[in-house]
């Protein structure tokens, strides 16, 4: 008990840490679910997750509260994070090693893989159809659970488009979902 | 206004009409299967190299004993020089650097609070026993429901108690009451101060245990010194110095260069002092509480520490 005092006075030296465990925390789900649609990869959401969070930290004291909500100002670290590895992928389209790395090191029973591939069910596959934007859409109002309002910020468009692109997108996936349901 | 009302108005017919796919979306969550912990801890060397950070002298601090599965991960490698270093170049106050220690003043952080994360609300405590909504820099001890105090949260957010936490500590560290074997387990020569500060004694010195949980030639020695009167301790820290053991602290409390029997030393926010003799590095910090010791008394004790 009597080393609290001193502690706490570590504590204070490290509130860096500190601060990046409570983000981490925080937000980790969202942040790799907003990823995961759009790239649908584990070791690649993994990867970007860690990137987003490194940008988060470094950048956090650029952060100015009146000038834009918290989350709005992380997903849009996400979305360019995000667009970033697909604009290098098209300029590098090989895998990368750490990739390769990764899959082998995860070796699975056959079964295993099996099911992991059924798991990647039809609304992931009816997703894949949707346009660039669209799976935008999808993300941050699933993965980031944000409102329209800041997903209107974040991508650009107004709220209400967000209303309406939002209404076009689910009709689309219940049809390719019907159309291919048993 | 009207716009609001536009907006809540389509997502209520999306979610009518289309109520099983908004509910499968909802409820689709991919991180479940993600390696998390492998997640932050890369996240977390990442950003410690960018800064140039090295974290092995915390490591006896609190926050570890949450983590302790890869706590091995926390020594991450010094001097990554990167495109995001730049960034960071307005927000250092001060730099001062030793042989192997070396302290960054940043700015302070503006962000004063934060929002208890949903999954612990209800959960945690004040010393009132009021329910914390919002952690703050004030909110010094947090209390489960059945008034345990809580030192930690994992990755998840489940509580980590004060005793779960010293238990831990215990598994990881061994504690060694005796002053004269101290040197049995350093690979360096420990030296006790000759002053300490008027009801201060020697009460133990702690070792990290190596994988296979032992303790020999460690390069790092903790030790406590108590006050029984007034509860009150100071933490002093000997290293072997070497690329290994070299740190640099980034904080926001104040950093100043003052001296130690004529040779540089770094003193952070008044409460604590690092220096560097003998080929050893040496961390002195007491405890930040009104009547601890302060700037005086730790640069006195740091002069006593002679070969």
């Amino acid at each position: 008990m009597e080393e609290i005092a001193v502690k706490s006075y570590l504590d204070k030296e490290s509130i860096r840490e500190q601060e990046f465990a409570y983000i981490f925390k925080t937000y980790y789900k969202r942040v790799y679910n907003t990823i995961y649609y759009r790239v649908q990869c584990q070791y690649v959401s993994e990867d970007l997750t860690s990137q987003v969070f490194e940008k988060v930290m470094l950048k956090l004291h650029t952060y100015k509260e009146e000038k834009a909500h918290f989350e709005v100002w992380l997903f849009v670290i996400v979305r360019n994070t995000v667009n970033d590895y697909f604009r290098s992928q098209k300029k590098h389209p090989w895998i990368s090693l750490e990739h390769i790395l990764h899959l082998k090191s995860s070796n699975k029973e056959p079964e295993a893989i099996i099911l992991h591939r059924e798991e990647q069910d039809k609304l992931l596959e009816a997703i894949k159809i949707l346009t660039l934007e669209e799976k935008n859409l999808i993300a941050y109002k699933f993965g980031a659970e944000i409102k329209n309002k800041e997903i209107a910020q974040i991508l650009g468009i107004s709220e209400s488009n967000v209303g309406v692109k939002l209404y076009r997108i689910m009709k689309k996936l219940k049809v390719k979902l019907e159309g291919e349901g048993p | 206004m009207h716009k609001d009302y536009l907006k809540s108005e389509v997502d209520q017919v999306i979610d009518e009409d289309f109520s099983d796919l908004i509910k499968q979306l909802e409820t689709k969550d991919f991180s479940g299967k993600s390696d998390k912990q492998k997640v932050f801890y890369k996240t977390l060397k990442n950003i410690n190299e960018r800064q140039g950070v090295k974290k092995m002298k915390v490591i006896d601090s609190v926050k570890k004993v949450g983590f302790v599965a890869a706590s091995v991960v926390l020594v991450a490698t010094i001097g990554m020089q990167t495109t995001f270093a730049q960034d960071l170049v307005d927000k250092i106050i001060t730099k001062i650097t030793l042989k192997h220690v070396s302290a960054v003043q940043y700015e302070a952080s503006n962000v004063k609070e934060r929002p208890v994360p949903e999954t612990l609300k209800g959960k945690i405590f004040d010393k009132e026993g009021n329910k914390v909504e919002v952690f703050t820099e004030d909110l010094k001890e947090i209390y489960t429901a059945d008034g345990e105090r809580i030192e930690n949260f994992d990755l998840d957010w489940n509580i980590i108690t004060v005793a779960q936490a010293e238990k831990l500590r215990q598994e990881s560290h061994l504690i060694v009451k005796d002053e004269k074997q101290l040197n049995d387990y350093t690979c360096f020569n420990v030296i006790l101060p000759a002053y300490l500060p008027e009801g201060y004694v020697f009460d133990r010195a702690e070792f990290y245990k190596d994988e296979n949980g032992v303790v020999k030639d460690s390069k790092y020695i903790g030790l406590y010194f108590t006050n029984k009167e007034t509860d009150r301790s100071i933490y002093m820290q000997q290293r072997f110095a070497d690329e290994e053991t070299a740190t640099e602290l980034g904080t926001d409390a104040q950093v100043e260069k003052v001296k130690v029997n004529g040779e540089d030393a770094i003193l952070t926010g008044n409460r604590s002092l690092d220096w560097e003799a003998y080929g050893n590095i040496y961390y002195l910090a007491a405890g930040k509480t009104q009547g601890g010791v302060g700037k005086e008394e730790l640069i006195k004790i740091a002069e006593s520490v002679k070969q």
